[in-house]
């Protein structure tokens, strides 16, 4: 009787199972572009591998030529996936001077983390055009 | 002919995907454009599939088209333009309907631009589907674009690769017009809803049209939706012409219910929604 009753559109609309595609279609698209963004823009990975580097030398000396970055699938995300071996760390005197004034004070560090998290919108970066 | 005294502005209307609306889009913000006293020129770029003079009825009048412009088959750019049956300051350029997409490059629409802008206060360039020659002929003289997308995740996908080659392109104003959008739908969390493709796609929005029927019945009989007072499409792109003109005017937010419905019929008065 009830599934016959759920045949009539107006009883499956009001009592029928709530079919949510919305959620579905985000994610993937978001999978997707992550995807695409990668192929599309090459230089991407060259800038953000640059950015990396530069980072990471203000705390130790990386074997830069066995570094690996990519954009991996785990288990339906795309993760960026790093790998650097260190040649090299640096001494605690070595370490810059205001990221340690900032460790003081535990409150202040979450505050501003915080803050670029709110900040920190996707910026896109440059592409090349195509070229057939 | 102008209505003021800078150099007019060169939008092009794009989306990558085909069918979401870009034509409508273009003839209803053009023709919103001149009822508020803008001159504005349309061109239909899409070379070989000729659509913009049959959304405005203007399809019994074209003599001359974009590739005998750019190729100098006639004297000058003003003997090409078709003018609207309803705006003297509305005219449009048709596309070449015999030609390959080659016929033009990318330098001769520039140029044509740049003419075109000491005789107009806004120029909108329909742009065809695609990533190809007609895309990058549209694209070459424009100073902004306005990206058509529909709730889907195809649409959605092509827009974001079309807004990465404007970048690239360094048209570094980029709307979006979310077409097509069904508020009940997403209510019901079966659709994108306009947060979720802004957030995705990362650009300004523009406006948010709702799906219509009389837009089927508007471009049946050749008139912009945008004329018609009844039409919830309409309304939308009202506002997205004001958003044009002043981007400090709020985006309206398609209603769909009966009161606001029956509220539309009863106070229809286009002169008061435009102005």
């Amino acid at each position: 009787m009830n599934s016959l009753l759920m045949k009539v559109p107006i009883f499956h609309r009001l009592f029928g199972p709530k079919e949510d595609s919305r959620n579905a279609a985000r994610e993937r698209l978001k999978t997707a572009l992550v995807g695409d963004r990668k192929t599309v823009a090459p230089q991407l990975m060259n800038c953000l591998q640059k950015d990396i580097e530069e980072c990471t030398a203000r705390y130790l000396r990386a074997d830069k030529d066995h570094s690996i970055y990519k954009i991996v699938d785990k288990d339906g995300k795309m993760t960026l996936k790093v790998e650097i071996p260190i040649l090299h760390i640096n001494r605690q005197r070595d370490l810059p001077q205001d990221a340690l004034k900032e460790e003081r004070s535990e409150e202040s560090i979450e505050l501003k983390l915080c803050g670029t998290k709110l900040r920190k919108r996707r910026k896109r970066k440059k592409i090349e055009p195509i070229t057939e | 002919m102008r209505k003021g005294n800078n150099v007019g502005k060169v939008i092009v209307v794009t989306s990558g995907k085909g069918g979401v609306g870009k034509t409508t889009a273009t003839a209803n913000i053009g023709a919103g454009l001149a009822s508020q006293g803008h001159s504005v020129v349309l061109i239909d770029t899409d070379i070989g599939l000729r659509n913009l003079d049959l959304v405005l009825g203007l399809e019994n009048r074209i003599v001359f088209d974009l590739v005998d412009v750019v190729e100098g088959k006639c004297r000058s750019f003003r003997q090409a333009l078709i003018k609207d049956k309803r705006f003297d300051n509305l005219s449009i350029l048709a596309s070449a309907q015999s030609r390959e997409k080659d016929a033009v490059k990318p330098e001769q629409m520039k140029k044509l631009c740049n003419e075109l802008k000491d005789a107009f206060d806004f120029i909108i360039l329909d742009c065809p589907a695609g990533i190809e020659m007609g895309f990058k002929n549209a694209i070459a003289g424009a100073d902004e674009a306005i990206v058509v997308t529909n709730p889907e995740v195809s649409a959605v996908r092509d827009a974001d690769r079309i807004v990465g080659l404007l970048e690239a392109a360094e048209i570094n104003t980029i709307r979006l017009i979310l077409n097509r959008v069904k508020p009940g739908l997403i209510k019901r969390g079966q659709m994108l809803s306009v947060t979720d493709v802004q957030d995705i796609l990362n650009i300004e929005l523009l406006g948010q049209v709702p799906e219509d029927e009389r837009i089927v019945h508007s471009s049946n009989k050749g008139e912009p939706a945008i004329l018609d007072p009844r039409s919830k499409a309409g309304m939308a792109y009202r506002n997205v012409v004001a958003r044009i003109l002043d981007p400090a005017v709020p985006i309206v937010d398609p209603q769909t219910s009966i009161w606001s419905k029956l509220r539309r019929v009863l106070t229809a008065d286009l002169g008061a929604q435009v102005g």
